[in-house]
Parts: structure tokens; C-alpha cells; sequence
């Protein structure tokens, strides 16, 4: 087995105990990374009501599939894949659906005009102009495919570099750039013509 | 720099180097082009800005009960069964594959021994200078078949 890398010898521990099936020790791992994989979920999906039931079958696919983690990567790592998989599944099914999402984001819209709207720093007609772009942004996520969506996800709102999403998706870093910089020229276009509007 | 050129640095490198700076300067068409780039990309970042949603109280707990469930285990169990089957499948239809392959490809394929192509060719051959396909006079002259003539 190869040498845990990155990962404290508690964290260790957890690991090794939930293998075994334990699932008080896998509770703590839950708890240790539940809001980085919220994060992640909420970032992919974009719906906050459907982040804590997705997590969930995150947490549920990686507790089942505990035996054949094998330290090669970090915990961490090991899970992100498996959410990013998951939010991927589930983007492509919400897509073969082909639900229409617009109305909750303009709700959203409307409470960001409240909270932002005592903020004194800054002009009506600027956040006005964020407002717009960011529902813009958001409505051009919603609509890219979900292989550019997941890369610009891991890019544009995770911040993460070429190498580390390349980790992530098990992808040679000039994939990871070739598949970036097609995901950004197709929502540049999407952009393009939504912005003539 | 070309426009093409600048834009896909644009989209790849998400710099401004100076020659980007001089192409802007004499063309309209790019300058729109990363204006709308720049603010597609602060639209992205507000996005970012937007905190994600709090697990509710007890997650990790629900979380453990519901993986521990024994419908869980046992979709766990189906799946396995169904990945073995599904694996066997592919084996089987990769060996018939290979099989039938391996029936067609000496016939039919595009590159054949030397040795194939002189078999096929040599009862035509030898059929044209009237000679037997299998002449004993080819076995007589061999040096290794007659001992007698070498001594």
C-alpha cells in the first residue's frame, strides 16, 4: 500500500476505521470536508436546493466505495473526484431534461440587489451593471455544456490552476488547456450574443 | 499579432503583453473583443463571490445512517454484480472480435507474408511452364536428399 501523502495521522486513521466500516470515523470525515464539497456542489449545480441532497450522495457513493481509496492520492483529492463525477452525472441528466432555471435566478437577483444595496461604496448604476452581468454569467453557465461547465467551474469560480484541475480530472495539463480554452470561447460567443440582446 | 493570434492568447494566458497592447491600439474589432471578455470574466467572479449554502444540522450523521442502510449495501452489492457482468460481456465480445479478426485479416488484408504470396502465385506459375506442381526433380537435386552425388 502506498505511503499516505499529505494527510495527517488522524485523518488517517478516519480513513482506515471507515474501511473497516465504521461509521462514527467516517462521520468526522464528513464533518471535516462537507463544506468544501458543499462548495463545490453549489458551484457546479448552481441550484442551493439541490446542494445538500447531491452532497449527500457524495458522502453516501465515497463511504461505499471506502475500500478501494488506496492512499495513492489524497482523501481529498479521492473525493473531489468523486463529486466532480457526480455533479457531471447530474448536469447531464438535468440536461437530457432540459429544465428551464431562469426564474430562481432572477430571485436571487433581487435579494442581491437588497443585501448589496446598503453597501455605500458604490454607485446604483454600477451594481446595477454587476447584478446584470453576474445573472448573465450565471445564465451562461446554466447553459454550457457540462464538460465546459465542470472545467469552467474549476477554473473561473474554484480559482484552481491547470495543474491542480488536471490532477482533479485526471487529464494531462495541455488537455486541461485545450478543453479551457474551448469552454471559454464557446461561453465568449454564448456571451457575445446574449449581450446584443 | 494577428487578431486570431491575440485572441486565443487572451483566452489562454490571460495577459496583456505589450504587443497585445500596440494590436488593440489600431483595432476596434479586438478591443470589443476583450472588453467583453473582461467583463464576461468579472460576471464569473461575482458568481464566485456568492457563498455556497450551510450544511443543516446533523449532516454528517444522516449522511452515515443513510450509507449504512441495508438497501444501500445491497445496491452496493447489485452493482458489483452488475459491473462483473458487464465485464464479462466486453471480454467475450472482444475475444469473438479478435477471433474473427485474426479468421480475416491473413485472406483479406492489405499486407501478406512473401512466402504466402509465392505459394499462391506458383501453381500458376508452374502450370504456365508445364511443369508438375510437385516435380521430384526439385527433390532430386537438392544437395541434402542426394547424399550419393555430394561423396
Amino acid at each position: 500500500m502506498a505511503t499516505p501523502a499529505r494527510q495527517d495521522a488522524t485523518e488517517v486513521d478516519w480513513i482506515r476505521r471507515t474501511q473497516r466500516g465504521d461509521g462514527e470515523a467516517y462521520a468526522l470525515l464528513v464533518e471535516r470536508y462537507q463544506h468544501r464539497v458543499f462548495n463545490l456542489v453549489y458551484r457546479m449545480v448552481g441550484r442551493r436546493e439541490e446542494v445538500e441532497e447531491i452532497a449527500q450522495e457524495i458522502f453516501i457513493k465515497a463511504y461505499l466505495a471506502a475500500a478501494s481509496y488506496h492512499f495513492d492520492a489524497s482523501f481529498s483529492t479521492w473525493l473531489m473526484r468523486i463529486a466532480i463525477n457526480h455533479c457531471y452525472d447530474h448536469l447531464r441528466r438535468r440536461r437530457a431534461s432540459r429544465l428551464s432555471y431562469f426564474s430562481e435566478m432572477s430571485a436571487e437577483g433581487e435579494q442581491a440587489v437588497v443585501g448589496t444595496s446598503e453597501n455605500p461604496g458604490a454607485s446604483g448604476d454600477q451594481l446595477q451593471l454587476d447584478l446584470q452581468n453576474r445573472e448573465l454569467a450565471r445564465k451562461l453557465l446554466e447553459r454550457a455544456p457540462p464538460e465546459d461547465r465542470v472545467i469552467l467551474t474549476l477554473k473561473e469560480l474554484e480559482d484552481l490552476s491547470v495543474e491542480e484541475i488536471a490532477e482533479l480530472l485526471r487529464l494531462k495539463t495541455s488537455t486541461v488547456k485545450v478543453r479551457l480554452h474551448r469552454a471559454r470561447k464557446r461561453m465568449l460567443a454564448d456571451y457575445q450574443r446574449w449581450a446584443r440582446r | 499579432m494577428g487578431c486570431r493570434q491575440l485572441r486565443k492568447a487572451l483566452l489562454e494566458a490571460e495577459i496583456k503583453p505589450a504587443a497585445m497592447q500596440e494590436h488593440l491600439r489600431t483595432c476596434g474589432s479586438c478591443a470589443a473583443y476583450v472588453k467583453q471578455w473582461e467583463e464576461l470574466r468579472a460576471g464569473l467572479r461575482r458568481v464566485a463571490e456568492q457563498p455556497p449554502p450551510e450544511p443543516s444540522l446533523g449532516f454528517a450523521q444522516r449522511v452515515v445512517r443513510k450509507a449504512q442502510e441495508p438497501s444501500f449495501a445491497g445496491a452496493l452489492a447489485d452493482l458489483s454484480l452488475v459491473r462483473a457482468g458487464r465485464r464479462f460481456v466486453y471480454a467475450a465480445l472482444t475475444a469473438a472480435l479478435l477471433l474473427v479478426l485474426g479468421m480475416l485479416v491473413p485472406a483479406s488484408g492489405p499486407v501478406r507474408s512473401p512466402s504466402a504470396d509465392i505459394e499462391a502465385a506458383q501453381p500458376e506459375t508452374v502450370a504456365a511452364q508445364n511443369y508438375p506442381v510437385f516435380s521430384g526433380r526439385l527433390v532430386e537435386n537438392d544437395v541434402e536428399f542426394a547424399p550419393s552425388e555430394s561423396h
